[in-house]
């Protein structure tokens, strides 16, 4: 009884989870050790090992919080980046994905190197076993023996070697080398020589059913030689090798390539021995690269490569000014709106806000791959709901009004300018910031304007071109505008607390001394919002720096660009750019080079991150003592 | 204080080179072929005859299972085979289900660690990207090649190797709305002509694809004489591009007649485009066979009045030519049971029937030609069937990457109207030449 009273369930927890380990650990000692990843077992074992003394020692109190913690940094954080690092070391990509050794091993014994003769390759093969050692003892290779039966009617007959073992010499076969001579007379010479071995022919079918004692394998026994079947050779003087293809048939040739380690090359036998030396991650014969090549260390040649590369180099700079202007854009847009609705939510007058607040999540919880692609079929020019509604109501009202177009679009501009300016007038004090953002929001809806009712878009008669195959405006719009949507309850929510976060007291107080209420907020309410939000909103940029999805799946980086080496497109982000870099580029994927690439992607990020906190600290400073 | 700081750096640095290893020993052990059966001891076992033991009827014991990778759609078919090779081998096979996008990636990933499948299905377009990286073995047909369509078979080559059994062809051709188009249309002026008498009774005569998509488009390119890569009958030359040759260009020119006329409109895209099609708002819709299910599920829901498919319309007098694709089986080159898995794929996939099975899911022409002949009668096996033999396959060398974005955008310009044919055809050959190096 007193066990169980000194021990508090955390003891408990601790023993038991510490028991489903160790079990885990113990049930998979067994498969490791079959499969011989030794290295894999005694990391785990040690791993195991620790974590009991960390959790059993009473001098390890503290790690004990740790552990949890680092081995999840370990696994999720430092895992990654450790293995993108050292993939933008290496040159992996297409053509340079396996090991060296994996590669000799597929010149030199691959299928795929074969020189093949006039006559086919193709030859029947079958398997002869010692009929009196029980399967589980059957030795693959002393207790097998192959029957080769070429389109002449040649056979050749011998026990054969696993085909990592050396070749002999002087291969032997015991039974039917034959010069060359016609069908007829092979058949009856291969049938002599194999009734000196004692062959037995039962059915007449020309292949013996047991040759000395040994047995013809039947197809059912397959199982017994699956796993040493693609390991047989059997070697026929002057005729190169017979490797079994399937389990009736062998493919006769021989291997083209040989490699010769004192000199670190390949030795090509189809043309007079040539010597094709290591170049570069793949052996190269005259001057032309031999597939399959290899993966290998690299140093920083990816990143000097980036750097250096006309093709990177040139739309850099200008799919930099729009990521910025993109990501900015969102941000600001999606604080704004967040902001905004928070504040109309935060009246305590309003009925159902709950509900409200709840349906304004849904933007933000919908998964965004369908969103996007729903996006997109609603932003469809010609088939969209944006457009049909637009068209219905807005833009067909305007066409259709008798009024001249320059009238039309100089009054919206004006009203848009006088809106903005009462809007921002409502800052006392403020004149010159009023004019200033009505002069900069008039600009903008007269550019509005002009697209909607300029020539290019009364020429092209199929709405507003968002997307499919979009303009390079409009797309830009759009993209900016569905990422908005998808990202402001973000700000929502954020603005929603923060807001129940600031005392009342100060706000009364404002009133009290005669503040209007926009003066309340600007004063007040915004910057005490501003000192928790600040640092999230460069968090949301970084985010949205790299808010790959929602390019491709809305525009796919499209419209293209025209004028530039690489394509790439007006709503290309850098991430999307890499991404077509790495998987379009010249021949198949340039992982390593995607990867290092990267690496510039985070500089940039991290850099303009850093500065922004600068900024925010001392946003801090400012109003963090109010 | 100090000595836990040490105790925990220590511990991390353990950790992490332990992991490191942990990484290497995984990629090396596992690929090293399992020399296992060294042929030095048990040389004795002559003089002990008589088999003791009970020695079960010589099956399996130490047969590992086959693995095949197939799509959603083949996993019962190839189950079924399953089950009858294993009845006639006594290896087990198990079949898994990859999503048919996934198959190439993980192939080229997983194969050289010893883990993907020893048998698997794939385009013939996945080769060039397979075989450089040396992770597939090339199929030996021998006499057997008589039995496919050269076409098929060629597809799946590269370097004068084959690499697949072929089982599916398909290319794309023209659907049309037979309650509004009775008879097909032989060239694109009659198309044209028809759709110019339907008028505003469809909401778009001809649906197609638009977009950055150079599949669909490349009858355009290709009918006039313009090409990819120059294929000299066993290769195809990287070197040698033809997006802007003088014939490619006319195609291009004509395609931005279409555009600038109005009967392409930029903004149809796939969905679009069925939506259009299944609902009697389309009279042509111009894709390929893999729309057979849902657009006879239309008409069986009674949203599509009825259909019929023809190849593709002549393209300025010249036979259209479509990109033809071939779906294949292939064997993992890492596979430890190599010949297990071309006995599978050979004995017991090639045969008429699996064949004609395949072909019952997929409603794709069947590669193999009795399989083929079985199922001829049906009209749209004939249709497709027809623009393939009029197509060329899609180039299968991995340079074929740098092609896809380059021609796409060279489509896009002309929905957008932003180049001319020319223009953007020498802007797309050029970035194909300058990728490639």
């Amino acid at each position: 009884m007193s066990f169980f009273r000194r021990h508090g369930p955390g003891w408990w927890i601790r023993f038991f989870g510490l028991a489903l380990l160790d079990g885990i650990v113990i049930a998979l000692i067994p498969t490791l050790w079959e499969q011989r990843a030794t290295v894999a077992l005694v990391c785990i074992l040690v791993g195991a090992a620790g974590i009991n003394y960390i959790f059993l020692s009473s001098r390890t109190i503290p790690i004990r919080w740790l552990v949890p913690g680092l081995f999840f940094l370990a696994l999720m954080m430092l895992w990654p980046i450790v293995f993108t690092v050292y993939i933008a070391l290496t040159n992996w990509s297409t053509g340079n994905f396996i090991t060296k050794d994996q590669a000799i091993d597929r010149l030199t014994e691959g299928g795929a190197y074969l020189i093949e003769t006039e006559d086919s390759p193709l030859a029947a093969m079958y398997l002869y076993r010692d009929p009196s050692i029980p399967t589980t003892r059957l030795d693959p290779i002393a207790d097998l023996k192959l029957l080769v039966v070429t389109d002449l009617g040649e056979f050749f007959y011998g026990s054969p070697r696993l085909r990592t073992a050396p070749a002999p010499d002087e291969p032997e076969l015991e039974c039917c080398v034959s010069p060359r001579v016609d069908e007829e007379h092979a058949a009856r010479l291969g049938a002599e020589s194999l009734a000196e071995l004692n062959a037995v022919d039962e059915d007449g079918d020309g292949i013996p059913e047991t040759i000395g004692g040994h047995a013809k394998l039947r197809l059912l026994d397959i199982g017994t030689v699956s796993g040493v079947l693609d390991q047989l050779v059997l070697d026929v003087p002057g005729r190169g090798q017979a490797r079994a293809r399937t389990f009736s048939s062998a493919v006769l040739a021989e291997q083209r390539f040989v490699y010769d380690r004192a000199r670190d090359a390949l030795i090509d036998r189809l043309n007079d021995d040539a010597l094709c030396p290591a170049q570069g991650a793949s052996f190269v014969c005259a001057e032309r690269r031999v597939d399959p090549g290899w993966r290998e260390f690299q140093g920083f040649d990816n990143f000097t490569r980036i750097v250096g590369d006309e093709r990177i180099r040139t739309p850099f700079l200008r799919i930099f000014v729009w990521n910025v202007i993109f990501a900015a854009a969102v941000v600001l847009l999606q604080l704004s709106l967040g902001m905004a609705l928070a504040l109309t939510l935060d009246d305590r007058r309003m009925k159902g806000r709950g509900l409200y607040r709840s349906l304004l999540l849904i933007p933000w919880a919908a998964p965004g791959f369908i969103v996007i692609l729903v996006w997109r079929g609603l932003l469809n020019p010609s088939f969209g709901p944006v457009n049909n509604q637009l068209e219905a109501r807005w833009l067909a009202d305007l066409s259709r009004s008798t009024w001249p177009r320059w009238l039309v679009a100089v009054a919206l501009v004006a009203c848009a300018a006088v809106l903005i300016w009462m809007a921002s007038g409502m800052l006392r004090r403020r004149r010159w910031f009023a004019t200033f953002f009505s002069l900069v929001g008039a600009a903008v809806v007269a550019w509005f304007v002009y697209k909607i009712l300029g020539p290019g878009f009364a020429v092209r008669n199929v709405g507003i071109p968002w997307v499919q195959p979009g303009d390079w405006f409009w797309s830009k719009v759009a993209v900016i505008v569905v990422t908005m949507w998808q990202g402001f309850p973000y700000f929502f929510l954020i603005c929603t607390g923060a807001l129940q976060a600031i005392p009342s007291e100060m706000k009364e107080a404002a009133k009290v001394d005669g503040a209007s209420p926009f003066q309340v907020f600007w004063k007040v309410t915004f910057p005490l919002l501003m000192v928790g939000i600040a640092p999230l909103l460069i968090a949301s940029f970084a985010f949205n720096f790299n808010a790959f999805v929602n390019i491709f799946l809305l525009t796919a980086g499209g419209p293209p660009v025209a004028g530039y080496a690489v394509p790439f497109g007006e709503t290309d982000i850098l991430i999307s750019f890499v991404f077509n870099l790495a998987v379009e580029s010249g021949r198949g994927g340039q992982y390593a080079l995607a990867a290092a690439a990267t690496f510039f992607i985070f500089f940039i990020v991290a850099t303009i991150s850093a500065i922004s906190f600068r900024f925010t600290r001392r946003l801090e400073e400012i109003y963090g003592s109010l | 204080m100090r000595k836990h700081w040490k105790v925990l750096v220590g511990l991390v640095l353990v950790l992490g080179l332990v992991a490191a290893a942990c990484g290497d020993d995984a990629a090396t052990t596992t690929a090293a072929p399992t020399t296992t059966a060294a042929p030095t001891t048990t040389a004795a076992p002559t003089t002990t005859a008589a088999p003791t033991t009970t020695a079960a009827p010589t099956t399996t014991a130490a047969a590992a299972p086959l693995l095949v990778w197939a799509d959603e759609t083949r996993v019962p078919i190839i189950e079924a085979v399953a089950a009858e090779f294993q009845a006639a081998t006594g290896v087990p096979v198990q079949v898994e289900l990859v999503g048919f996008g996934d198959i190439r990636a993980n192939m080229v990933q997983q194969a050289p660690l010893g883990e993907g499948a020893d048998v698997f299905i794939g385009a013939h377009d996945w080769i060039g990207e397979l075989v450089v990286n040396g992770v597939v073995e090339p199929i030996e047909l021998g006499g057997r090649a008589a039995e496919f369509f050269n076409v098929a078979l060629d597809a799946f080559s590269y370097d004068g190797k084959r690499y697949g059994l072929p089982y599916a062809i398909e290319a794309i051709g023209l659907y049309r709305n037979t309650d509004l188009v009775p008879d097909a249309p032989e060239t694109f002026e009659d198309l044209l002509a028809i759709c110019d008498e339907l008028g505003d009774t469809v909401d778009q005569c001809l649906a197609l694809p638009a977009g950055g998509d150079a599949y669909h488009h490349y009858p355009f390119l290709a009918s006039t004489g313009g090409y990819i890569f120059a294929w000299d009958g066993t290769s195809y030359d990287p070197a040698d591009v033809g997006l802007d040759t003088a014939g490619a260009i006319a195609g291009f020119e004509f395609f931005d007649g279409l555009v600038k006329d109005g009967y392409i409109d930029p903004a149809v895209d796939y969905g679009v485009m069925t939506n259009l099609f299944y609902n009697n708002q389309a009279a042509f819709m111009w894709t390929g066979p893999w729309a057979l299910p849902d657009v006879k599920a239309a008409v069986a829901a009674g949203t599509l009045s009825g259909y019929a498919t023809s190849p593709l319309p002549d393209i300025l007098d010249n036979t259209a030519t479509p990109f033809v694709g071939v779906q294949g089986f292939m064997v993992n080159a890492f596979s430890e049971q190599k010949a297990l898995a071309q006995t599978f794929v050979l004995d017991y996939i090639a045969t008429v029937d699996v064949m004609t099975q395949l072909y019952e899911v997929g409603l794709r022409a069947p590669a193999h030609i009795d399989a083929f002949n079985a199922v001829a009668a049906d009209p749209d096996v004939q249709a497709f069937g027809e623009s393939a033999s009029a197509g060329n396959p899609m180039p299968n060398i991995p340079e074929m990457s740098s092609v896809w974005g380059a021609l796409g955008d060279a489509v896009q310009a002309i929905y957008t109207q932003s180049a001319d044919a020319a223009t953007a055809l020498a802007t797309a050959a050029a970035a194909v030449r300058e990728a490639i190096g």
